[in-house]
C-alpha cells in the first residue's frame, strides 16, 4: 500500500485524550460519529458558533460526492401529495401534465370539449383538479395503506413543577398542537410566578434537548408557528416547557431561566 | 505536520470547487420566487437520490419518507437559504436530507437506549464499480485524497458518512478498540482537508 506514501510518519496516531482540532469535531458532528453526550456539546456549539456550524456543514459537502456511489431508490408515488399538503397547499391537484394516467382517462372528455369562454374554461379545470385531486386521494390509500386524515392534534397541560411549598392545583399554559396547521395554540391559564421576564416555549423531544419554540404571552392566547424541524419532533411524549427569558428570548437557542411550567404531549 | 504546501506543483484550488454546472439551479430560482411548480420539478428530480440517502442510514421506508417531505417542505420555506456559490443544489438537499437522517438515529439511538444494533450489519466494504466516466469532476477529487489515506481510514470515513453510524459501530464492525478506530479516522479526516483544500 505504498505507490502513495504518507507525507508524515504513518505510525503516529492522534492521541485521544488530546482535545481534537475543531474541523475534527465538526466534522464528527456532521457525519454523526459522536455519542449522545458529544453530539449535545457540538449541537450546542453549532448553535451558538457560526464557523463550528459552518465547518460542520462543510464537511457533509466535502464528502457528498460519496453519494455518487449510491443506486437511486425512488421514493413511493403517496410521497409526492404528502409533500404538496405540507407544504401549505392542502386540496391543490399537480399542474396538469404531471396528473396520473388514471386521472387524465377520466377527464378525457372533458379536456377534448374545452370550450374558449373563460367561464367554462374554468369549470373545465376545476373539474380537472378534482378529479386529479380525487385520483390522488384513492392512489395514496391504495397505494400506502396509510391513513390519510389529517394528522391528530396533541395536547399538554403545562403545570409548575410542584414544590413544598406551592400546591399545583393549575396548570399555567394549556397547548394544543395542530401538525396540519404547522402551529400550537398557547392559552394561559393562570399567571404563573409575578417576573418581568419573556416566557419563552420550548419543545423537548425525545433527546432531551430543549428547541426554541417562540415568546409567549402571559394574558393572551398565543398561536406559535413551528418550523418543520420543530414540528417533525413534536410527537406525543414529547415535552413542552416554559422557562423566563430576557427580553427577546434566550440568546443562545438554549434556556437559561428557571422553567415555570412544563408537560408532556399526548394525542386526542 | 505543514499547514503550507510548496506552490506550483498543481493548480491551485480556489474557495468555490471546480464542478459541472448545477442543472437544478433554475429550478431553485424559480421555487425562490414561490413558483409551485418549482417545487415538483425538483422533487422529481431528486426525491430517489435523497430517498437512497437516507435509506442507506436509517433502513426504514417510513421514516425515510418523514424526512424527505420534511427536506422538500423545508425548501419550500426556505429556499432562499440556499446559497448557489457554495453548493449544487443536489449537494445541499442532500446534505439537509442527511443532516434529518442522523438526527433521527440519534434519537432512535436515545430511544433504545445506549447501545444499539448498528454493529450489526456489515457494510458492504467496496464502493459500487461505477465507471469513472459516470464520475463526477468532484468525485474524482475527493477519491484521488481518499486514496492517499490509509485503507482503513478512508473505508471508515465512507462509511461512516453514508450509513451514519458511530464510532463504536465502526471499532465493533472492524474489531478494534474504539481509541484505535478514533485515532484512524480522526488522523484520516485532517489529511483529507488537507487534500482537499490544497
Amino acid at each position: 500500500m505504498s505507490d502513495l506514501p504518507p507525507q508524515d510518519p504513518p505510525q503516529t496516531p492522534i492521541p485521544n485524550d488530546e482535545p481534537a482540532p475543531d474541523t475534527v469535531l465538526a466534522a464528527e458532528h456532521a457525519l454523526g460519529l459522536t455519542d449522545a453526550e458529544e453530539a449535545a456539546r457540538a449541537e450546542a456549539r453549532a448553535a451558538s458558533e457560526p464557523a463550528f456550524a459552518a465547518e460542520a456543514a462543510a464537511w457533509t459537502l466535502r464528502l457528498h460526492p460519496l453519494a455518487e456511489e449510491l443506486a437511486d431508490i425512488s421514493a413511493p408515488d403517496s410521497l409526492w401529495p404528502r409533500v404538496a399538503r405540507a407544504a401549505g397547499w392542502p386540496e391543490e391537484a399537480p399542474a396538469p401534465e404531471v396528473a396520473p394516467p388514471a386521472a387524465q382517462a377520466t377527464s378525457r372528455g372533458k379536456v377534448v370539449a374545452f370550450p374558449t369562454r373563460a367561464l367554462a374554461l374554468w369549470r373545465a379545470g376545476a373539474l380537472i383538479a378534482s378529479a386529479v385531486a380525487a385520483a390522488c386521494v384513492v392512489a395514496v390509500a391504495l397505494l400506502s395503506g396509510r391513513q390519510i386524515a389529517p394528522p391528530p392534534l396533541l395536547v399538554a397541560n403545562l403545570d409548575p413543577p410542584t414544590t413544598a411549598s406551592s400546591i399545583a392545583s393549575e396548570p399555567l399554559f394549556t397547548a394544543t398542537l395542530d401538525p396540519a396547521r404547522h402551529t400550537v395554540v398557547m392559552s394561559p391559564v393562570s399567571p404563573g410566578p409575578v417576573d418581568p421576564r419573556a416566557r419563552e416555549l420550548w419543545l423537548i423531544p425525545a433527546d432531551g434537548k430543549p428547541r426554541a419554540a417562540g415568546l409567549l404571552d402571559v394574558q393572551n392566547t398565543r398561536r406559535v408557528p413551528l418550523t418543520p424541524e420543530l414540528l417533525h419532533l413534536a410527537s406525543a411524549g414529547a415535552k413542552l416547557a416554559v422557562s423566563l427569558e430576557p427580553e427577546g428570548g434566550a440568546p443562545n437557542g438554549v434556556p437559561t431561566g428557571p422553567i415555570i411550567a412544563a408537560g408532556v404531549l399526548t394525542r386526542i | 505536520m505543514s499547514r503550507f504546501r510548496p506552490l506550483g506543483h498543481r493548480l491551485s484550488i480556489t474557495s468555490v470547487p471546480e464542478r459541472a454546472a448545477d442543472l437544478l439551479a433554475p429550478v431553485m430560482a424559480r421555487l425562490a420566487k414561490g413558483e409551485r411548480a418549482a417545487l415538483r420539478e425538483l422533487y422529481m428530480a431528486t426525491n430517489a437520490k435523497l430517498f437512497a440517502v437516507c435509506l442507506r442510514i436509517l433502513s426504514d421506508r417510513g421514516e425515510c419518507e418523514d424526512v424527505l417531505q420534511d427536506v422538500y417542505v423545508t425548501v419550500w420555506r426556505r429556499a432562499e437559504a440556499f446559497d448557489p456559490a457554495r453548493a449544487s443544489t443536489l449537494a445541499w438537499l442532500s446534505a439537509v436530507a442527511r443532516n434529518r437522517a442522523i438526527d433521527k438515529l440519534r434519537s432512535r439511538r436515545s430511544r433504545l437506549g445506549h447501545t444499539t444494533l448498528d454493529g450489526v450489519e456489515i457494510a458492504d466494504p467496496a464502493p459500487r464499480a461505477d465507471a469513472d466516466w459516470e464520475r463526477s469532476m468532484e468525485r474524482r477529487r475527493l477519491d484521488a485524497c481518499l486514496d492517499g489515506l490509509r485503507a482503513e481510514e478512508s473505508g471508515a470515513i465512507r462509511t461512516a458518512f453514508l450509513e451514519g453510524v458511530t464510532y463504536e459501530a465502526l471499532a465493533a464492525r472492524a474489531g478494534v478498540p474504539l481509541g484505535t478506530m478514533k485515532s484512524w479516522v480522526r488522523r484520516g479526516l485532517l489529511r483529507l482537508r488537507e487534500c482537499l483544500e490544497g
